[in-house]
């Protein structure tokens, strides 16, 4: 019961009557709890209840995620923002299973992931998953046109269709003069659209971007977010992106605020960049003022 | 690496480090060597027919040359480590460790280009002598051995081509394109290495190729002899009869069987002489007496061989072996009495085939008569060839083995002053020289080195060179090995050094190779690559590095042989044939071994990346 009411988000109101109404009838049948809770993931693109995380060194144990829970919807733009340490890597490593986790129910698009063979996850990984890192992880032996048809090439087999796919996000993204030189012959912002690029070449049904702008000075950060609306606009892509900085997540539909491994609050863009960003500068301000 | 720590503790730290890492390896190096050695020489003891007169024994001398190179490399380490560490800024060191070699362009002409080098280097580095001898008419001056090198670019650019472009596939084009870039981030350092290790692979091919060719040229040589002993007994010395030779066979148990004998003369020929003069340039020479002319009579090679020949007078036959290299001397016109100073002027019949008596020339009756008139003993000989039967002895070949010893003891102790010159030395052109004023090339060589003495008797100079060699088959098969024993035992030695040397070098490259992609390996999990996928990526990294190397230098060395066997005589012989054979064989076996520790190794680095291998 405590479990699916802590997953109520701000802003989701609509959730919390489903949610209420049908735990009813259900009682505290944990496997039927469960299946209500897959069953409702389902209407979401990514689903995330009651994630619990620690890591062990040596004898001592640290939890690092403490019931997160969050959504994100098809064709949203997501945030996650938290202080260096409060487990945003974490929850992607989570999210995408790259990681164990002890507790908690992950969904995208209505299917769980945890449970998967390595080699369907790996499936999912390369079809319906886009990843965005901050150092790129761009592969230094390939042309810029190859690391962005890399998920295709793993994939098995690199169709016309592919790279006419990866053309058109070279020219969308502005990069299609560099397409043929190698990532040690590119700037930081030109890396990184590429990997922006390389994140949408499979269509992914989810973009997950662990602070893509973290390496990038304030120009080439402007390019990178500029490159993420863009795939929002003309090719629906969701993203869900976690950040240090206020900057890059003031251009969100929705912004979650991470502290002490829980979502602390939840702000929503309504009105201009430059006030939401004002917004988030104070809620940080507020947060580290309530840890002093 | 502290950041702060100072440059001379670093230093200090390097050194100490340095030496024993070179100390260890130096010293066991040292004291396993003679054992290796040992072991190696216990295994080819099994083989000798003599186990005690062949000992092993080491000298001093190998340790001061342990030392030398031990010291020398220890030199180039510390230069090395000086330098170094004598970089102004230490994070130009650390940065150092980041850099690599990318290697960028590489064309498709790389390929042509390479085999072109390769072809160019061996056929240039072997056929030069030749091709300076027919177009300028001199010796090929000794920089020209240095064509040779042209082959190691083009090896460099055949694994260039082959580890970064290889051939892309239309269909396919980004097939292998992810180890391939990774091979191409790793750039120069796993070219070079597989160059080296190439090089290597090739030069222990090399070593192991000769004991083959050899053996089986040895092999089909003795086993073609018509008969199992022949000889050549002077007769100005006290050489045993038939009478003898049949009583000492008898004491090892065997009977003398299909004895044969023909007089026979030494006389002197005609020839042009080819020499170098002071510039390197070819001049040739008619000399009235150029060489020995060894000669049997038709009535005497009938004895022999049992073949009736009609020879006019006047023209000479000449006998040659089934493979030999050279084909019959047709161009005598002049043999002299070289005690009278009678002549004869002769023209070339044909040729005929027999393994005992190569080298031999047949006259007619008639004038092999006259022109041995005034012959003295030493001049004439008796050519005498014989089979042995051994039925009567329990010991069979090592009857034959022990009576052709006792026959060849006797033989080298009725040799002396002529008796013991080497097969190159010709007395006829030096008596030739003497009567004319003029210096016959082996008086201004040291006297030992065209004449034997007794104490010579055992060495393999003497067995392969003495003129008088007698060709006693058992103990020709057996001591093949033992004449090569110090030949087989270097070429073993480089093989195995080679071969492992490539062992460790493809090892060691294989764990950086895993070592300096893990995070790309890891990246590539996010990027949704399964087990399979790593795998097979690295899988074809390593089968690189391993294949590329062994297939390169095992081929280029065959290729190598092949046209050494081709160009002396225009053809593969049987025996050439078969010792290649064996070649490959080997080969076969080196590749299997390789294989093996192919996927040791691959085993070992899937380990390290994380990569399931149940498969292999
Ligand atoms: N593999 C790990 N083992 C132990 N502790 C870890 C590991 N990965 C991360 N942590 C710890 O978990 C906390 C959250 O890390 P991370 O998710 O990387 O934070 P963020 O991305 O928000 O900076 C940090 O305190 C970090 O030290
Ligand atoms: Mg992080």
């Amino acid at each position: 019961m405590t479990a699916v009411s802590r997953s109520l988000l701000p802003g989701s109101t609509l959730m919390l009557n489903t949610d209420f109404v049908n735990l009813k009838s259900y009682e505290n049948k944990n496997a039927d709890v469960l299946a209500l809770t897959e069953k409702k993931g389902g209407m979401h693109m990514l689903y995330v209840s009651e994630l619990h995380k620690s890591y062990r060194t040596g004898s001592r144990t640290y939890e690092v995620l403490k019931g997160v829970s969050l959504n994100v919807e098809k064709g949203e733009f997501v945030a996650v923002m938290g202080p260096s340490g409060s487990g945003k890597s974490t929850l992607l490593n989570c999210i995408s299973c790259f990681i164990p986790y002890e507790s908690g129910l992950i969904t995208l698009s209505g299917e769980k992931l945890s449970g998967l063979s390595e080699e369907a996850l790996a499936k999912v990984r390369n079809e319906k998953l886009g990843f965005v890192f901050q150092d790129f992880m761009l592969l230094d032996g390939l042309t810029v046109r190859e690391n962005i048809l890399l998920p295709r090439i793993i994939h098995g087999e690199v169709t016309a269709d592919g790279e006419k796919n990866a053309d058109r996000l070279l020219k969308l993204f502005g990069i299609d003069a560099i397409r043929d030189k190698y990532p040690a012959e590119i700037s930081g912002g030109e890396k990184q659209r590429t990997a922006v690029a390389r994140a949408l070449i499979n269509n992914p049904l989810l973009i997950l971007a662990d602070e893509p702008t973290g390496n990038l000075d304030s120009r080439s950060s402007r390019a990178v977010i500029d490159s993420f609306m863009e795939a929002r606009h003309s090719l629906d892509a969701t993203i869900f992106m976690v950040t240090y900085d206020s900057f890059a997540a003031s251009f969100c539909d929705r912004v979650i605020i991470l502290k002490d491994g829980t979502v602390f609050r939840t702000l929503e863009n309504k009105g201009s960049r430059p006030e939401f960003q004002g917004q988030l500068l104070n809620m940080i301000k507020e947060m580290s003022g309530d840890d002093i | 690496m502290a950041l702060g720590a100072g440059k001379r503790s670093l230093a200090g730290q390097l050194f100490r480090e340095l030496f024993t890492a070179m100390a260890v390896p130096a010293l066991s190096g040292i004291v396993l060597g003679p054992l290796f050695t040992l072991g190696i020489w216990q295994i080819f003891r099994l083989f000798l027919p003599d186990k005690e007169g062949t000992v092993l024994s080491f000298t001093p001398f190998s340790l001061i040359i342990c030392a030398g190179f031990l010291g020398a490399s220890l030199l180039l380490c510390f230069l090395f480590a000086i330098r170094f560490i004598s970089r102004t800024n230490i994070l130009d060191v650390v940065n150092e460790q980041r850099k690599s070699e990318p290697i960028r362009d590489v064309r498709s002409w790389y390929l042509p280009a390479g085999i072109f080098l390769i072809v160019f280097g061996a056929a240039a580095g072997y056929g030069h002598p030749w091709f300076f001898k027919a177009v300028f008419g001199i010796f090929s001056p000794v920089w020209a051995n240095l064509l040779y090198l042209s082959i190691l670019p083009g090896i460099y650019l055949i694994i260039l081509f082959l580890v970064i472009l290889g051939k892309r596939s239309r269909k396919h084009p980004y097939r292998k394109i992810i180890p391939r870039s990774m091979m191409k981030f790793q750039g120069r350092q796993t070219v070079n290495n597989m160059l080296i290790m190439t090089l290597l692979t090739a030069r222990a091919c090399f070593a192991m190729f000769y004991i083959p060719l050899l053996a089986s040229g040895n092999f089909f040589a003795t086993n073609a002899w018509e008969k199992d002993f022949s000889m050549r007994l002077r007769a100005d010395q006290d050489m045993p009869d038939r009478e003898e030779i049949e009583q000492l066979a008898e004491e090892y148990r065997l009977t003398v069987e299909n004895w044969a004998e023909a007089p026979m003369i030494v006389l002197g020929e005609d020839g042009t002489g080819e020499d170098i003069d002071e510039n390197g340039k070819y001049v040739y020479q008619y000399h009235e007496v150029i060489s020995d002319c060894i000669a049997i009579s038709a009535s005497g090679y009938e004895a022999l061989t049992g073949e009736h020949l009609d020879l006019s007078p006047g023209t000479y036959d000449e006998c040659i072996s089934q493979d030999s290299a050279y084909g019959p001397d047709t161009g005598t016109t002049l043999i002299t009495n070289m005690v009278t100073g009678a002549a004869l002027d002769v023209t070339y019949g044909t040729f005929h085939y027999s393994h005992t008596l190569s080298g031999f020339t047949v006259l007619n009756d008639e004038d092999f008569a006259r022109i041995s008139e005034g012959l003295d003993d030493s001049w004439k000989e008796t050519f005498v060839q014989f089979d042995a039967d051994d039925a009567d002895s329990p010991y069979g070949p090592e009857d034959e083995y022990r009576f052709s010893q006792a026959l060849r003891e006797r033989l080298v102790a009725a040799s002396s002053g002529a008796g013991m010159d080497s097969s190159y030395y010709s007395r006829a052109a030096k008596t030739y020289c003497d009567v004319h004023g003029e210096i016959y090339w082996a008086d201004n060589e040291p006297a030992s080195s065209v004449h034997f003495s007794r104490e010579d008797a055992d060495s393999f100079q003497f067995w392969s060179l003495w003129k008088y060699k007698p060709y006693f088959r058992v103990m020709e098969q057996n001591n093949f090995f033992m004449n090569m024993a110090i030949l087989f035992l270097t070429f073993l030695f480089m093989a195995v050094i080679c071969y492992t040397a490539a062992l460790i070098i493809s090892y060691t490259r294989s764990i950086t190779v895993a070592l300096s992609n893990r995070q790309v390996y890891e990246d590539l999990i996010h990027l949704g690559a399964g087990n399979e996928f790593r795998f097979r990526s690295v899988r074809q990294q390593l089968s690189k590095i391993y294949s590329l190397p062994t297939i390169l230098g095992m081929t280029a060395i065959t290729l190598f042989f092949l046209m050494i066997l081709f160009a002396n005589d225009g053809r593969i012989s049987l025996s050439e044939g078969v010792g290649m054979g064996v070649c490959m064989v080997i080969m076969l076996i080196l590749g299997a071994i390789i294989f093996l520790f192919y996927r040791r190794t691959l085993k070992t680095v899937c380990r390290m990346l994380d990569i399931r291998t149940s498969r292999v």
